[in-house]
């Protein structure tokens, strides 16, 4: 009886370790559209995102300590089993950066190195709000006339954080500003 | 031995454990500082530590739990065990806390120490000078923007393209003239890297509109710094003009390395906390797992450490319980498991010593079980007493020959036994001198008057010596030789009365025919008083010679074997038959107390009537003359020596018999009376005896003479009843 109640005891600690999402927070990162369009010959993907940093992030990146926010898009097949490679899998590193000098905000993006400059906060969130024209990689494997269930996910990359702030990170409920996947069906 | 090879060595696998350990413990360490490529590996080094470090835990915790069992067991070895490792964790503990404690004040010193007032203000300083010199830069570069827009504002449209080329004579910037809706209507400039001009952010649009003209420094590339600057032209709300200014080289550098060290400074004043935070959890990380590691190695260690003794103690209480077969495995071949060889030696030496003590003392009990019987089945009486004369031993045949209960005052000192019983107390009085003489040995006959009446014992003693020649008591041994003794007598009696037989019996026939014819012959002859002396002297012959010859007929009888023929038989109906051939004026009453209940004794009915006759006619006999006497005749079953027996009393209150007498009154011619020949006594005993039984007198019977017959019974009894008893 005893012991039960300890291993219990160590379960609810253990959850509590490794899941702090299960605290409730304000803050997060949430996608309320998503969509893949047709533009010609090309497929892109366009999402609107509302993003909500806690005050230590916005501190953080305003003393000088770059955020990355990691994108990552599926797209699968749903006659597929589930652990089956997805037919569609590409991410985006975006990093936000402050510069003190020049009193702006840099968002760059590590894959195509292309850097654009904002006066304030405010504006560059109003424009990671929307993503437009994402020109997906793998997106020749989609087939016509067939229908694939999609997945986006935006997340603040802890690990790329400074090493001393990682585990602050890992352990502060409110620096888990990862959204919930968002899924909805995909027919090219 | 199979499950031995199977395991690796402990020291083996704690030299591992340690190991691994330290290999994630020095990852962690390197990962920990800024510089090195495993930063990336530090979250899941810090998890794998921190897992490491429950499964730790859970270990020691299992640990610690077994031996909270064990102690409440009270297990053998449990209180060393938790000694030692109380002990151990204390000694590890002790210094690793003190080094932790010093490391983390050392560390938060260290991390503050790289913080300082001044250089926080020289960093704000070198940021706001480097500002400052683009600012006034910035300024005029508007002021300047503005001036061409106010110039280009009064061209017409058409020729805004050709205007903006006029004014860009320099070519120092890249000027870009744009609708409300991003369509480019003119560009002029040097920069060709990009075949779109960069337009302003939606945020910059929205202050220029109002009316405000946007001025700002933009970073380029690593270390590229530009000014962009968006004026509306004056009067065209419509239309806006860009320009981008590139700021020299030289300045770009300067100022990009005042931003980078700022930013860094600050970057680290952001992260003092954290990384304090950081380094502690990871000191403390390092902490945990060395001594968790530390303690389940010392249990483990510990644990085998303490095995041999665990086992001596379990060995120990086995042995304490009497289990000598007990033997112990031997796994070290130290110093501890030099003692447990050495226990199972002793364990054997102690089987082997129980074995060879219960072999003796076995001998000794088959001894003892030996001289027991032989001193039981010992017709003498056997007597053993101690240096103070208290009773050791004594025989079943003491009791009986001595007439007492020996058994009861085994360990008694003698006087006590004599108390008890006055006959012993007399033989031990005749005995004194030889007893307290201490002589290796004396034989002495005495004469004893015991309640079964007068014994004739042969005693013997010897001393008993211990191993230093020292006095420690004496045996006794006494023999019950009355029946020896009266059968020697008897015997000769018998030879005497045969030999009457034959050399007087013989002789008479002739003297009486001899001395008739005498008288035949002479009597014709002689006359007047001759005759008389004749036939006086003649008469007298004869009468004295059937006077011989029924004395010597008597004998003859006495001395001859008797015909007996032995049959169960009542003795009750027996002594009534021959009680009432006397009438009462015979001289003798009769009082008759007979058990009813008596079974048959064995016997001849013609002899035993001869027995009791004669004892009747004995009684009236010894009669006073003219007088009548009363006799009693009683019969009651009896046990003497374990064998059941019809006791019949007859006792008289004549004259009874002279102490003197009493020891040899059944032998021939001893009587008391003046009748008889003094024959009758004796025949009743030789006829007893013949039938198996016995006659004694009553020396305690103080009214008159008493015997006391004992018959034995026809067939031995199988029960008794408590009334028989």
């Amino acid at each position: 009886m005893r012991s039960k109640r300890l291993i219990l005891l160590w379960l609810i600690l253990l959850h509590g370790v490794l899941a702090p999402r299960a605290w409730s927070s304000p803050y997060g990162i949430f996608i309320t559209s998503a969509a893949v369009m047709d533009a010609g010959d090309i497929k892109t993907l366009s999402a609107d995102i509302d993003y909500r940093f806690n005050p230590s992030a916005i501190n953080a990146l305003e003393e000088g300590i770059p955020l990355t926010l990691l994108i990552s898009l599926k797209i699968r097949d749903p006659q597929r089993l589930w652990f089956q490679q997805p037919i569609v899998e590409d991410q985006r590193h975006i990093q936000l950066r402050y510069q003190p000098l020049a009193k702006s905000f840099q968002v760059a993006d590590l894959g195509s190195g292309a850097v654009q400059n904002f006066a304030s906060l405010a504006t560059v969130l109003d424009t990671l709000s929307r993503l437009r024209g994402w020109k997906f990689m793998g997106q020749y494997a989609l087939e016509k006339n067939k229908t694939y269930e999609a997945m986006l996910r935006f997340k603040l990359d802890i690990e790329s954080l400074p090493l001393p702030l990682r585990l602050v990170a890992y352990l502060s409920p409110e620096w888990h500003l990862d959204s919930e996947p968002y899924q909805w069906r995909v027919e090219p | 031995m199979a499950r031995r090879t199977l395991r690796p060595p402990l020291t083996l696998s704690i030299i591992a454990l340690f190991l691994a350990i330290l290999v994630s413990l020095h990852l962690m360490s390197t990962a920990t500082q800024d510089a090195s490529e495993l930063g990336e590996m530090y979250s899941s080094l810090v998890l794998t530590n921190g897992l490491a470090s429950l499964i730790l835990l859970g270990l020691v915790g299992a640990n610690i739990y077994w031996l909270s069992r064990q102690l409440k067991k009270k297990a053998a070895g449990s209180n060393l065990t938790s000694r030692m490792i109380f002990l151990f964790s204390l000694l590890s503990l002790a210094p690793a806390s003190i080094v932790f404690y010093y490391s983390v004040q050392f560390l938060d010193r260290s991390v503050d120490s790289w913080f300082d007032v001044n250089v926080d203000q020289a960093m704000d300083d070198a940021l706001e000078l480097g500002q400052t010199a683009l600012d006034e830069r910035m300024r005029n570069l508007l002021k300047e923007t503005e001036q061409i827009a106010q110039q280009l504002s009064t061209s017409p449209i058409s020729l805004l393209g050709v205007r903006l080329g006029e004014l860009n004579e320099n070519e120092d910037a890249d000027l870009t003239l744009f609708s409300r809706q991003g369509q480019i209507i003119g560009f002029n400039g040097s920069n060709t890297e990009t075949m779109t001009p960069n337009l302003p952010e939606i945020g910059i649009m929205v202050q220029v509109r109002q009316g405000k003209p946007y001025i700002g420094l933009e970073t380029i590339g690593h270390d590229g710094l530009q000014i962009r600057a968006v004026v509306s032209l004056i009067g065209e709300d419509a239309i806006f003009l860009q320009a981008i200014y590139r700021i020299p080289r030289q300045l770009a550098q300067l100022t990009d390395s005042v931003q980078a060290a700022y930013q860094h400074y600050k970057e680290l004043t952001f992260l003092r906390r954290s990384l304090k935070f950081t380094f502690t959890l990871t000191l403390s990380l390092i902490l945990l797992l060395s001594l968790l590691a530390a303690v389940w190695a010392a249990f483990l260690s510990i644990r085998r450490i303490v095995e041999p003794v665990r086992l001596l103690a379990i060995g120990t209480r086995a042995i304490a319980e009497g289990d000598y077969e007990k033997r112990l495995p031997v796994k070290d071949r130290g110093e501890l498991g030099f003692l447990v060889e050495s226990f199972n030696t002793m364990t054997d030496k102690i089987a082997q010593a129980r074995d060879e003590a219960q072999q003796s003392k076995w001998v000794v009990e088959r001894q003892r079980a030996y001289l027991e019987t032989v001193l039981a089945s010992l017709s003498s009486a056997v007597l053993s007493l101690d240096a103070e004369l208290r009773v050791l031993t004594a025989n079943q045949s003491a009791n009986h020959i001595l007439h007492a209960d020996f058994e009861q005052y085994i360990g008694w000192p003698l006087a006590v036994l004599c108390g008890a019983y006055p006959h012993i107390a007399e033989l031990m009085g005749q005995l004194e001198l030889s007893i307290k003489s201490e002589v290796p040995s004396w034989k002495m006959e005495l004469t004893l008057n015991s309640p079964a009446g007068r014994q004739e014992l042969f005693c013997r003693g010897s001393s008993l010596y211990g191993n230093d020649d020292h006095y420690e008591g004496l045996v006794l041994i006494i023999d019950d030789v009355t029946a020896l003794i009266q059968a020697q007598r008897s015997t000769a009696w018998s030879e005497v009365a045969r030999r009457l037989a034959h050399e007087i019996k013989n002789p008479l026939t002739p003297i009486q025919l001899s001395a008739e014819r005498l008288r035949h012959k002479l009597a014709k002859t002689l006359e007047g008083p001759d005759l008389d002396v004749l036939e006086k002297s003649t008469r007298t012959i004869v009468q004295q010679v059937e006077a011989m010859k029924t004395m010597v007929n008597a004998f003859g009888e006495y001395a001859k074997p008797s015909i007996i023929q032995l049959r169960p038989l009542g003795i009750n109906p027996l002594l009534e038959e021959v009680v009432a051939l006397y009438p009462p004026n015979a001289g003798l009453h009769f009082t008759l107390q007979l058990d009813p209940h008596l079974p048959d004794v064995l016997g001849d009915p013609v002899k035993l009537r001869q027995v009791i006759h004669n004892l009747i006619k004995n009684a009236a006999e010894a009669m006073p003359q003219g007088q009548s006497g009363k006799m009693t005749i009683k019969t009651a079953f009896g046990v003497s020596f374990g064998t059941g027996n019809i006791e019949l009393r007859l006792s008289d209150d004549g004259p009874g018999i002279a102490p003197d007498q009493a020891e040899r009154i059944f032998e021939p011619y001893v009587t008391s009376k003046t009748k008889g020949t003094g024959l009758g006594l004796a025949i009743v005993r030789r006829i007893i005896e013949e039938l198996g039984g016995q006659i004694k007198l009553d020396t305690a019977y103080r009214h008159g003479a008493s015997f006391i017959i004992t018959l034995p019974l026809a067939q031995p009894p199988t029960h008794m009843n408590d009334e028989q008893r």
